[in-house]
């Protein structure tokens, strides 16, 4: 066959698919940032990658110098336009992925292929900064071993079969793991993660609020989504007494209800009774700074404060996950300041006539504030409904609530609860929070989700203190005893929360958010207390001597690379001429001269001496005692030249390594 | 730096006097008369691959004469038989019985000249001579004299009418070669000169001498850290994934003794890594085929050696 027709059929149908495996690692490491980054970039990235792919195909070169800086251009040029200058994640990372799937159409050798999955590493990376789940670390493990196996198959002399390089890939990466594990125990961990970097955006996050209207819990029990977790270290209590105290909202102008006037620290006397109840809480990030605890704290954990209220907080809006050791009392007496009570007892004028009037009845026939708390609590036993669509309510909330739709959900309870028994003279404010949760059974976690929300009231009684009542309890008793979807009618439990409670689905969620809270509580969670804390528990002594041990760490880790390292040389040079011939170029090369691997030892003899006369004689004489003493198995040249390897050290006289060089 | 042979290293007499004697003739050529003579040490078979009216014939004539070795010459066509190259038995009518006509290969330089014109029938009839040493006719058969060296020329694959030699019959060839145009000063040289020619040289030694010599190569000593370096760059040729084939170990073997043989014409009695390089490209280059396609030849070869470290 004509030759050139064979070079055009082959180039045509020849392509090994092999070769083409390190276009893959690149596209599944830009993949899981689709969902992050606009669209017209993924656009973008897509198309450069079936053009490379195209390239390869078909045999055909690689665009031009000016295609490539123009292309290069225009990523920096969209990325500014979109982003603005790249501060943090936001930019950084887009021109990041947009100049590796540029450097794909350059990368038409092993050593661009090269760059460009070394690349794909950071790139991988990257996608932590938005997103560090389980499944993605997972994926992102995968992508890393490909990525491996890829820079493997690009090894001069390597092997170009995909399978042998997984499974060396694979070993590198098992070879790695035991590294990678020490430093991520040992290695001083940062206060923040490094994702914490500022993002410049700010991403909406449901919880509890610090106003309440009506509707706005409701709205809240809609998601599904995790609020905190706990894990107490005695026997779980039943998750009817479990009231997760939140936000205390105490000052109300007729339609909303808003937190206590005093955000101070908690000045009123308090007391707790009988023993505490320890008990971890792992709260996920809501921006705002409450926590949330049974009762009253006995201590507080390092970092947060008690509020006028009773109320726990931290001092920074909690932006990430976080842990709380806790104990706390859940039977306690609670005092109150003349301001709180004066605030308890505040009405709005003008708003709820008809409420006023029946609690202004109340207080006629009997002035006992417990007496009245009971009957407050008794008006909801009959003729109320709980549901989650209630009516829409107009100016005079409460009345309309009370006297014509007698529908609605936890906060038109407690709201209507509050108001009455402020109405009839006892101080009274709504506590929100949290009610029960459910025990996981595969860790014993109990987990509080939004749909765990709740809001319920708090009545000042001269000689308990603050007590607590919940209204919800008289009208819906299942709600407090067997949580949210029990009480709500069949028809209204919405879709997203009907569907957690399926038990073929609910036994896969309780594995999968075991599994989940695992990863975050010892891997993303793992921080420098812990890491304390692991340390002391290994022993005493060693806690406060972290970088000691990460030294020694990397110390060990050096060392056993460069043992590795050595018993591999030793493995090739283990004749005694082609040591002492190793120190003659060692010599020779710190003075600019190199010696070049595929270059034997007459060649490199001549260029010293074209380079360095005055050498010329030495390096004759030592590289003919190395040949006849590697090549010709002669040990009398052995020992001449270990002889002159003696007397040979070579100075800077006449630095001409330059001529050498342009040779 | 590309890795390669010292330039102008002497050679072992009396082979010196015969570098000289060649050069007077085939001029600006030392480093393809070196090869060439390292070849025929090796007891190979020399392909001279170039374009017609480089010197090809003239190198053959030059070898045999210097080396007084015995010399024929077959013009290969696309009409020429084996028996044109092997010889016939004839009936005589004196005798009553058959006689033998020796073809032109009974002698001990060969120059099989445009190999590739003939058929591939003619073709193997050549080359099967080669690898056996002997000639097998109605069923006698007859071995070849010695020492038998076989000089074949090609024309480049892109001229009209040829029969390129497959794969298997390349390998019956230690080296292949290529001439090339002469440097200015030697065409020069050539141009002005009176017509030299072959015949006038004075044969150097003898047959008996240059038998001597092929099987003192034989002797040169292959050092283990030697053989680390040839099995490297067979090992690379497999693995590069470059080639589509990597060498065979016949090949490797012919590395070897091609190596040898330099080494020791080049007065050394082991090898050194500069040996190997010296005939690598040579050796390989006709054995080695692009993936792509083309055959690789020397730049192929010279692609090896640049990648392998010498250990």
């Amino acid at each position: 066959m004509n030759p050139v027709r064979a070079l055009v059929s082959r180039r045509l149908t020849k392509t090994d698919p092999a070769s083409l495996f390190w276009l893959l690692p690149p596209l599944l490491a830009g993949l899981p940032h689709a969902a992050h980054q606009p669209l017209w970039l993924c656009l973008a990235c897509g198309l450069l990658w079936v053009w490379r792919l195209g390239l390869a195909l078909t045999g055909r070169a690689m665009p031009g110098t000016w295609v490539r800086v123009g292309l290069a251009l225009a990523a920096v040029a969209m990325v500014i336009a979109q982003f603005g200058l790249f501060i943090g994640r936001n930019g950084g990372v887009p021109l990041l992925i947009l100049l590796l799937f540029v450097k794909l159409l350059e990368s038409d050798s092993a050593r661009h292929q090269r760059f460009a999955l070394l690349l794909a590493y950071f790139v991988a990376l990257s996608v932590f900064l938005y997103d560090q789940s389980l499944p993605m670390a997972v994926y992102l493990l995968a992508v890393a071993w490909l990525i491996t196996a890829g820079l493997a198959q690009l090894q001069p002399l390597a092997r170009t079969d995909v399978r042998v390089q997984l499974l060396t890939a694979g070993r590198l990466l098992l070879t790695g793991a035991p590294l990678a594990l020490a430093l991520f125990l040992f290695f001083p961990r940062l206060q923040a993660p490094i994702w914490l970097l500022p993002s410049g955006e700010q991403v909406a996050r449901t919880g509890l609020s610090d106003s309440m209207q009506p509707g706005d819990i409701s709205r809240l029990i809609l998601s599904g989504e995790i609020a905190f977790r706990a894990s107490f270290t005695g026997p779980t209590p039943d998750s009817a007494t479990l009231y997760w105290r939140g936000p205390i909202l105490s000052r109300f102008d007729g339609r909303t209800w808003r937190t206590m006037a005093d955000q101070g620290e908690l000045r009123a006397s308090v007391e707790g009774l009988g023993s505490p109840l320890t008990y971890t809480l792992t709260v996920e990030p809501h921006d705002r700074v409450w926590l949330f605890s049974l009762g009253l704290p006995a201590t507080l954990p390092p970092g947060t404060r008690l509020l006028s209220g009773m109320q726990l907080t931290s001092p920074r809006p909690l932006t990430q996950r976080r842990r709380f050791e806790l104990a706390s009392h859940p039977r306690y007496r609670l005092g109150a300041t003349e301001q709180e009570l004066r605030e308890a007892l505040e009405l709005p004028a003008g708003y709820n006539p008809r409420a006023r009037a029946l609690a202004e009845d109340w207080r006629h026939a009997d002035t006992n504030p417990r007496r009245l708390l009971q009957r407050g609590l008794d008006l909801f036993r009959h003729d109320f409904a709980y549901t989650l669509e209630p009516p829409p309510l107009g100016v005079h909330s409460v009345d309309e609530f009370l006297f014509t739709t007698r529908r609605g959900f936890c906060e038109h309870y407690a709201s209507a609860f509050v108001f009455l028994m402020r109405a009839a003279g006892v101080p009274a404010r709504v506590v929100t929070g949290y009610l029960g949760g459910e025990v996981n059974p595969v860790d014993g976690h109990v987990v509080v989700r939004q749909s765990d929300a709740h809001a319920w009231g708090e009545v000042w009684l001269p000689d308990a203190g603050w007590v607590q009542a919940d209204p919800t309890a008289s009208v819906a008793p299942t709600r407090v005893q067997r949580g949210l979807t029990a009480a709500l009618p069949a028809i209204e439990v919405p879709a997203a929360l009907a569907g957690l409670h399926r038990p073929w689905f609910r036994e896969v969620r309780h594995a999968w958010e075991a599994l989940n809270n695992g990863w975050n509580q010892w891997v993303l969670g793992y921080n420098l207390d812990r890491q304390l804390r692991l340390l002391t528990e290994l022993s005493p002594h060693l806690a406060g001597r972290a970088w000691q041990i990460t030294v020694a760490t990397l110390l060990a880790g050096l060392a056993l690379m460069a043992w590795i390292a050595w018993r591999g040389s030793t493995r090739q040079e283990r004749d005694e001429a082609a040591q002492l011939y190793a120190r003659f170029t060692a010599r020779l090369a710190r003075l600019g001269m190199q010696r070049e691997s595929t270059e034997g030892a007459q060649a490199f003899a001549r260029r010293v001496a074209a380079a360095r006369p005055d050498l010329a004689q030495a390096v004759g004489q030592i590289s003919a005692l190395y040949e006849r003493a590697r090549y010709a198995g002669d040990p009398g040249a052995l020992s001449g030249l270990a002889v002159a390897m003696r007397h040979f050290r070579p100075g800077r006289r006449r630095p001409n390594a330059k001529a050498m060089a342009a040779e | 730096m590309t890795p390669g042979p010292a330039p102008g290293e002497p050679l072992r007499p009396p082979f010196d006097r015969v570098l000289t004697q060649v050069e007077s003739v085939v001029l600006g050529k030392p480093r393809q008369i070196r090869l060439a003579l390292t070849c025929l040490l090796a007891r190979g078979h020399l392909l001279i691959e170039d374009l017609p009216g480089v010197g090809k014939t003239t190198l053959a004539h030059a070898l045999a004469h210097a080396l007084g070795l015995e010399f024929t010459r077959i013009q290969f066509t696309s009409d020429l038989l084996p028996g044109d190259i092997l010889g016939f038995s004839v009936y005589e009518k004196d005798s009553g019985g058959f006689r033998f006509h020796a073809g032109p290969i009974f002698a001990q330089v060969v120059l099989a000249d445009e190999i590739n014109r003939a058929t591939p029938k003619a073709q193997s009839a050549l080359l099967e001579a080669m690898e056996e040493g002997q000639v097998t006719l109605e069923g006698v058969t007859r071995r070849l004299p010695e020492p038998f060296f076989v000089l074949a020329t090609q024309n480049p694959y892109t001229q009209a009418g040829v029969y390129p030699l497959p794969e298997s019959q390349l390998d019956r060839f230690l080296m292949r070669l290529s001439l090339g145009y002469p440097d200015p000063a030697a065409e020069r040289s050539l141009l002005a000169g009176k017509n030299r020619r072959a015949q006038a040289l004075a044969p150097v030694l003898a047959p008996a001498d240059l038998m001597a010599a092929q099987s003192a190569v034989e002797q040169v000593h292959l050092a283990p850290a030697l053989l680390d370096y040839l099995q490297a760059l067979l090992g690379h040729t497999r693995a590069c994934g470059r080639f589509l084939h990597g060498l065979s170990p016949r090949a490797g073997l012919g590395v070897a003794r091609a190596a040898r043989a330099w080494a020791w014409l080049h007065d050394r009695d082991y090898v050194i890594p500069e040996d190997v390089q010296a005939i690598f490209p040579s050796v390989a280059g006709h054995r080695l085929q692009d993936a792509e396609g083309l055959t690789g030849g020397d730049a192929a070869a010279r692609s090896v050696l640049a990648a392998v470290a010498i250990p």
